[in-house]
């Protein structure tokens, strides 16, 4: 199965209150990926991450384990939907219920199974992300920011996804966490066979775990490919987005000594 | 679909063993009894880790062996590393009296806490005294149009409406007696008495306790609140005093217009149905309501106004940091409003009554 694409964007075009997001967006995401998708702040990487939900409205298609979203009947759908995991850029727990509760919610909603066996098998998945047991009876308010990740990420496994779509997911984790977390999702990558989708500002994590990545940009998509592939793109677009600040300093020292 | 044979000592599993088969998995090998000494589950095409979990638990049970694929091999790994046996947490759902005594224990650390919360306002409100500035001018004016400005329509036509029940059903009985006249008694001093000032703190208890519970709460599970901490502000200055001063000036006004328009509603139904003209009406109130009666009802406003404030904001600061407790609180700042308006407006009789007020 693998080598097969499990997600194909296709023209895609997506326009907010009259403002055009996205024209012509093409991308796909191979079975096995850790795919990133970058780009500046507003240039709609959340906005194709919803897109891809079904939480925005699209024109053009998304091919999704080889069905059309945007065609597909309700049914179809909510069973594709149980493939996905997803974490919220916010983390976005229930706030009135504990971690466990959390966790166990979709599981709940799918089957009937005795109280103790969920328990084991969300107990499981809290370990799977490195968390200690005890969290299971605290409620969201009490627990840091990246334990929250951390529990949000423990929801989006609890079917066991054959996808993974992750917002943002390190931000607001210190460096090691951020390490921890990189490190988790490249282990589900390979032992689950989990399809990872993420959106992310954090160039660490980006080399640490992308096998592919699109870069957006301008409304549209500037390179996709492997890391490597990008960074040799020469665009300047895109060596703004990697160099960043860098980028910006090197070159005004750069005008300042008049040496390039 | 998931099959199983069971032979001797062997167990094998086919097909597909995923979350959603999971509870059929769980039924058919619970009701294996005899002792198994091999899981064979290489003829599985899909596996995951919540079936893979009960299966190492069952096979724990019996001891036996499990035989996997090597692809598998690795997950059940992965979940044999993972798995901890855990006692579940003991819980006390189902003890009944434990249950009523942690409700009475809740209860009265909330009325410690709001004793508490009361001493804090005025330690506060003393110290907002040498420093005037601590008031501010521009909340408070801005919450006497939200909170009393905007409520005079529906407390004029209530008002009007409970003075029009009042004489109609009072008037039926008048007439029998020929006691026509007595009708302006009935309507105005039940009214400024009684009638008035419960109907509008009543209805300002649904109205604003409820508004401040849901602002100080959200803003509570926002972090809102730490931000003004942060700044150096006290959230009382902030959110509290503008919110109280508001309420005790408008809730007086918003008395008087009551009282008028029920003693209208009145005069408007006797005129109709008992035949007194509006100037015997006028002539009659001027001589049964003296300006005492009229202040005795007046004089409970400030009151229900500070104690209407005073729940609606202590209920929003003990919100906890979720969303079904917004809810939770704003329910309770309402009931808990009409309910102190209810005891202080009784206790405020009797205390009348025996000073012969």
């Amino acid at each position: 199965m693998g080598g097969d694409i499990v997600i194909e964007v296709k023209d895609l075009n997506i326009s907010l209150k009259g403002k055009t997001i996205h024209k012509n967006v093409n991308i796909s995401v191979n079975r096995g990926d850790i795919y990133s998708i970058i780009g500046k702040s507003g240039s709609g990487k959340s906005t194709l991450l919803r897109a891809m939900l079904m939480l925005q409205k699209f024109e053009g298609s998304i091919i999704i384990l080889s069905t059309d979203i945007g065609k597909a009947s309700n049914e179809k759908r909510s069973m594709i939907r149980k493939q996905f995991g997803v974490m919220f850029q916010a983390a976005s727990l229930f706030t009135s219920l504990t971690i466990g509760e959390n966790i166990a919610v979709s599981l709940n909603e799918t089957v009937k199974l005795p109280k103790r066996m969920v328990e084991n098998i969300v107990k499981f998945k809290l370990s799977l992300v490195g968390l200690d047991d005890d969290v299971y009876y605290l409620y969201p308010s009490e627990l840091s920011g990246g334990m929250k990740k951390k529990a949000a990420l423990a929801r989006a496994l609890i079917l066991d996804p054959q996808l993974l779509f992750l917002d943002e997911p390190t931000s607001g984790l210190d460096p090691v966490s951020a390490e921890d977390f990189d490190k988790t999702i490249r282990q589900l990558n390979k032992l689950l066979g989990i399809t990872v989708v993420m959106v992310t500002h954090d160039l660490d994590s980006f080399f640490n775990v992308t096998t592919r990545c699109c870069v957006l940009g301008d409304k549209k998509v500037l390179a996709e490919g492997t890391p490597f592939d990008i960074i040799k793109t020469e665009d300047e677009w895109i060596k703004k987005i990697f160099f960043g600040e860098r980028g910006i300093k090197f070159q005004r020292w750069n005008q300042k000594h008049g040496s390039y | 679909m998931i099959e199983i044979k069971h032979n001797k000592s062997t167990v094998i599993i086919k097909g597909k063993a995923t979350y959603s088969e999971l509870p059929q998995l769980m039924n058919k090998l619970n009701k294996i009894s005899k002792p198994v000494k091999i899981l064979d589950i290489t003829g599985i095409r899909k596996i995951d880790t919540s079936c893979l979990i009960f299966l190492l638990q069952f096979a724990k049970r019996y001891a036996a062996k499990i035989n996997c694929s090597e692809n598998d091999k690795k997950l059940l790994e992965i979940v044999k590393s993972n798995l901890k046996e855990t006692a579940p947490k003991k819980t006390y759902h189902d003890k009944f009296f434990y249950n009523i005594g942690v409700a009475a224990y809740n209860k009265l650390i909330e009325l410690y806490l709001f004793f508490g919360f009361l001493g804090e306002i005025f330690i506060h409100f003393a110290k907002a005294l040498t420093h005037p500035k601590l008031f501010r001018v521009k909340a408070i004016v801005n919450d006497i149009e939200k909170m009393g400005l905007n409520a005079v329509p529906i407390i004029t036509i209530l008002s009007l409406l409970i003075g029009v029940v009042m004489a109609y059903q009072g008037s039926i009985k008048l007439k029998e007696f020929g006691a026509n006249i007595f009708i302006v008694d009935l309507v105005s001093i039940s009214i400024t008495r009684e009638l008035g000032p419960l109907i509008v703190a009543i209805l300002l208890a649904g109205r604003s306790a409820s508004s401040y519970t849901a602002q100080i709460g959200i803003m509570k599970v926002t972090e809102e609140i730490d931000v003004i901490k942060t700044m150096g502000l006290h959230p009382f200055d902030v959110l509290v005093f503008p919110k109280i001063i508001s309420m005790i000036i408008s809730l007086p006004l918003l008395v008087v217009l009551a009282d008028i328009a029920g003693i209208f509603g009145g005069a408007v139904v006797a005129n109709l149905s008992l035949g007194i003209t509006y100037y015997d009406f006028y002539l009659r109130l001027s001589s049964v309501l003296t300006l005492h009666t009229f202040l005795s009802g007046l004089i409970k406003a400030p009151v229900f106004a500070f104690v209407i404030a005073v729940i609606g904001c202590f209920k929003g600061f003990r919100t906890s940091k979720n969303v079904e407790s917004i809810g939770e609180n704003v329910t309770i700042s309402v009931v808990d409003g009409i309910f102190a308006v209810i005891v202080i407006d009784a206790i405020f009789s009797v205390v009348f009554r025996w000073a012969g007020i």
